[in-house]
């Protein structure tokens, strides 16, 4: 409501008869600081599926056809990586990321806490259909509650015999580059929780040089849903080319922050909307921290969707929506993120370990409205040459949001540049800023 | 065994030196492009391209090296105990570092020719460790050899341990502190102090050979005296001689036996024994013997008298080396005395 | 004729040495902090032999050759490496 919101917004109530909440189906029966349990899942949802009488393939084949797309921030369709997975030749690992390291993100913590049986059901009917012997379900060191909370679920289960391939919760170090697929494997391999440059993927070896699937939490807890009800149920919403719901968490300067249900493709102003978007809101962030930033006006009518937003550049990502209001100033805002992101390096390849560093710097002279020298051609230089040189795509992400920052706040950023910030950038960081930047955390702890 | 130094020890040793002065350049080329030194003038890859070519170098020095020190029969020094350390009789220690340092680096060069196949952690590993092969060899270099002392292979050891530590020690500092840094720099002070008290202690004092573990029978202080023998394996020396004579007769055969002594040049005891039939005041003799000791020290030399003619008689004495001599001896008797003259010409002849 | 192959940096190993650029101007520079930009694309037949001393130059190993083609794969693979 006043000012900035830090920290993670609450999780919201399941829908009210706001036009652009979808009927709830990962977020049904879901109510304020409660756990859907076992039994209160069987009753909403269904039993389980068992294979039975279905060939090997039935649950890869369902998914690839309902056209789900991986819900972690890639978009990748999981029906191939399914199949990739299960014509491995040796027995298959699965791997759950909750880890969630996306600070504007909640939804992931938000499914964990309220509906852990729908991720648990997908994980095990994901096992299912790769062959896999055994599940990891990554979580973050930093939350031992909700670690409690899962294996209380998972205990729960093995009480009621529903499917029988053991899940480990681990409890995996928290930095932004560890939840990474090539880190989560690492890390399960015994070594730190980093990206590795192995031109190898996680689905030909990975965890135990085993294929091993690694799919998002909210991935896995469709692929529950799709099991039971089938591709033609999952498609009745959404568009075509971005089928079923997906859950969004909108922040910034709306009335309610939090996770919202909605169907795959909804515009982005009425997502807005239904989180209480006032009348100030002058440009959003897509996508999360390695997302871009856009004038409103440019992508209100949008949908959320990944064929929807290329034409702007944009893509969903992890569901995250950020508004931001008139009188903000987003290159302080995008200098404080770069300055997090730079940290977050996890230090292995030159160019991040020293560019991120740089355009941060460099964003920082900006915003403040003090640059050293010609910042904005030495941002357009430096921008050039980070992408797509490193283990991984932090450094891209990085730039992504710093080139996204450049075009879609161009006029601030010449009079910046000619050392005339705005009247937010003067006022400071005073009152915290729209894009949560999380406290530090043990910073040497990588394994 | 015995006859001295061949071109082939010659070889080993200058070789030996030849290739620890590769093996430092090698290390301080690494040390150098460790560090980074970098100007336009002399790229990174020059030092690099450098470092590489040395260490080719050094190794084909060091395959020499090992050849004519193996090839060479001076010292007993077989193949095993080139690879397999410290299984040679001769300076079992010092050559067996060497024997270490050849291993070490024979480790460096195979996996250098296979890096690409053995990936970068396990070749960096034994590089690493490889280094160690230049103090092994110094120290190899120190004990074993021959050379040690000659003040301008002192003074080449001693550049050769500066440079190292000078180029560890340079780039220690250059690359700050950190608590491993400190104990390192001191290494880089103590190790080559603590070599240089050793060398003082060592190789410069006298009877080091022996202390190293030469074997007894190459003992020696230089090459003249290792032809000049010893007094248990000297030829018998020429010279005056005096004693007793003796006359037995048993069944017909008549034996003359004579004890006497020598002085000058060399204390020697003379035993000369001769059988045959009586010949009017004379003997014909049909055998005899003659030992020589010296010193009272046994067995000296001995042999068979060869001829026998009038006072003189000519005998072949052999002695414990396998050396042969001729000694030619005039006698005279008068009754229970014995004098006389002894002369030994070494070799055959007459 | 195409070589088929193209310039491939592991950048988690790569040290910023710099011997690449030094041995192969023509295909690698270095960015402002000594790290090296590749250019895209297969292996001219003439700069083969520089290419191949340049990966055997590297102190690192980080230096490779591969098959072309990659950028399609990459593509993919980058994608599917979010979290």
């Amino acid at each position: 409501m006043t000012g900035a919101h830090r920290g993670r917004p609450r999780p919201r109530a399941d829908g009210d008869g706001r036009p652009a909440a979808h009927p709830a189906r990962l977020t049904a029966g879901w109510r304020q600081a409660r756990r859907v349990s076992l039994h209160e899942h069987l009753d909403i949802h269904g039993p389980l599926p068992q294979p039975g009488y279905r060939r090997p393939g039935w649950l890869a084949d369902a998914v690839a056809q309902a056209g789900l797309t991986g819900r972690g921030g890639a978009g990748f369709p999981t029906g191939t990586k399914l199949r990739a997975v299960a014509s491995g030749r040796r027995p298959a690992v699965v791997v759950a990321n909750g880890m969630e390291s996306e600070p504007a993100s909640a939804k992931d913590h938000a499914l964990l806490a309220r509906a852990p049986h729908l991720v648990l059901d997908g994980a095990t009917l994901a096992a299912q259909a790769v062959g896999a012997d055994v599940i990891h379900l990554c979580l973050p060191r930093t939350k031992p509650e909700l670690v409690d909370q899962v294996r209380d679920s998972i205990a729960d289960r093995q009480h009621s015999g529903a499917g029988d391939t053991p899940i480990e919760v681990q409890e995996v170090p928290h930095h932004y580059v560890s939840s990474e697929e090539t880190s989560l494997v690492r890390w399960l391999n015994g070594g730190e929780a980093r990206p590795s440059g192995s031109l190898e993927r996680p689905f030909e070896r990975g965890v135990r040089r085993r294929p091993t699937l690694v799919d998002n939490v909210e991935t896995l807890a469709h692929i529950a849903l799709i099991a039971r009800f089938g591709p033609a149920w999952f498609r009745q919403a959404g568009l075509p080319d971005s089928p079923g719901t997906m859950l969004a968490t909108v922040s910034g300067a709306v009335a309610s922050p939090g996770i919202y249900e909605i169907a795959a493709g909804t515009p982005i102003t009425d997502l807005l909307a239904c989180a209480g978007a006032g009348q100030d809101v002058a440009a959003v962030l897509i996508g999360g921290y390695f997302g871009t930033w856009h004038e409103l006006r440019a992508v209100a009518a949008l949908p959320l969707s990944a064929g929807g937003l290329r034409p702007v550049g944009a893509s969903p990502g992890a569901g995250v929506l950020v508004a931001l209001p008139e009188g903000a100033c987003g290159l302080a805002e995008t200098a404080r993120v770069l300055g997090y992101l730079a940290g977050q390096s996890a230090g292995q390849c030159g160019p991040c370990v020293f560019g991120l560093p740089a355009i941060a710097e460099d964003f920082a002279q900006l915003a403040s409205g003090r640059p050293n020298g010609d910042v904005l051609e030495r941002l357009d230089r430096r921008l050039g040459v980070l992408t797509g040189r490193g283990a991984c795509r932090h450094p891209d992400g990085a730039v992504r949001l710093a080139a996204s920052a450049l075009t879609a706040f161009a006029a601030d950023a010449r009079r910046h540049a000619s050392r005339m910030p705005c009247a937010a950038a003067r006022r400071g960081s005073a009152n915290g800023g729209f894009l949560a930047i999380p406290r530090p955390w043990a910073e040497g702890e990588w394994e | 065994m015995t006859g001295g130094p061949s071109p082939l020890w010659y070889a080993t040793r200058a070789t030996g030196v030849t290739a620890l002065l590769l093996l430092t350049g090698t290390v301080v080329l690494g040390v150098v492009g460790v560090a980074r030194l970098d100007s336009p003038r002399w790229p990174k890859l020059v030092t690099s391209a450098l470092h590489r070519n040395t260490s080719l170098l050094a190794v084909t020095f060091v395959a020499v090296h090992v050849l004519t020190t193996v090839l060479d029969t001076y010292a007993p020094i077989s193949w095993i105990s080139v690879i397999v350390p410290f299984t040679s009789s001769y300076r079992t220690l010092w050559l067996g570092l060497g024997a270490v340092a050849f291993d070490l680096l024979l480790a460096v060069a195979v996996t250098s020719l296979l890096r690409v196949r053995l990936g970068y952690r396990v070749w960096r590993a034994v590089h690493w460790a490889g280094s160690a092969c230049w103090p092994v060899a110094l120290w190899h270099g120190l004990g074993t050899g021959t050379d040690t002392r000659l003040p301008w292979l002192l003074g080449l050891d001693a550049a050769c341990v500066a440079a190292v530590a000078g180029a560890l020690g340079w780039r220690l500092c250059l690359a700050g502190s950190r608590p491993g840094r400190l104990t390192a720099k001191l290494a880089c002070v103590a190790v080559p102090l603590a070599t240089a008290a050793f060398v003082a202690a060592g190789p410069l004092q006298p009877g080091w050979a022996r202390r190293a573990g030469t074997p007894v029978a190459l003992l020696a202080g230089s090459a003249a005296s290792a032809r000049a023998p010893s007094p248990a394996t000297a030829a018998p020396a020429g010279g005056s001689f005096s004693g007793r004579a003796a006359r037995t007769q048993a069944s017909g055969l008549v034996t003359l036996t004579v004890w006497a002594r020598m002085t000058a040049p060399t204390p020697q005891s003379l035993v000369i024994t001769l059988r045959g039939t009586a010949d009017g005041s004379g003997i014909s003799m049909s055998s005899g013997t003659v030992s020589v000791a010296a010193g009272g020290a046994s067995p000296g030399y001995q042999g068979p008298v060869v001829r026998l003619d009038g006072d003189r008689l000519v005998a072949e004495l052999r002695g414990p080396g396998g050396s042969v001599v001729r000694a030619r001896i005039t006698l005279v008797i008068r009754g229970p005395e014995a004098t006389g003259r002894l002369a030994v010409a070494t070799g055959e002849g007459q | 004729m195409s070589t088929g192959l193209r310039l491939h940096l592991d950048f988690a190993a790569c040290r910023g040495h710099g011997l690449c650029a030094d041995l192969l101007p023509e295909l690698v520079e270095l960015d402002e902090w000594g790290y090296p930009l590749l250019r895209d694309g297969a292996v001219d037949p003439g700069l083969l032999p520089h290419a191949r001393r340049a990966v055997r130059a590297c102190p690192t190993l980080a230096l490779r050759l591969l098959k072309a083609p990659a950028r399609a794969q990459d593509a993919a693979t980058r994608k599917a490496g979010h979290r």
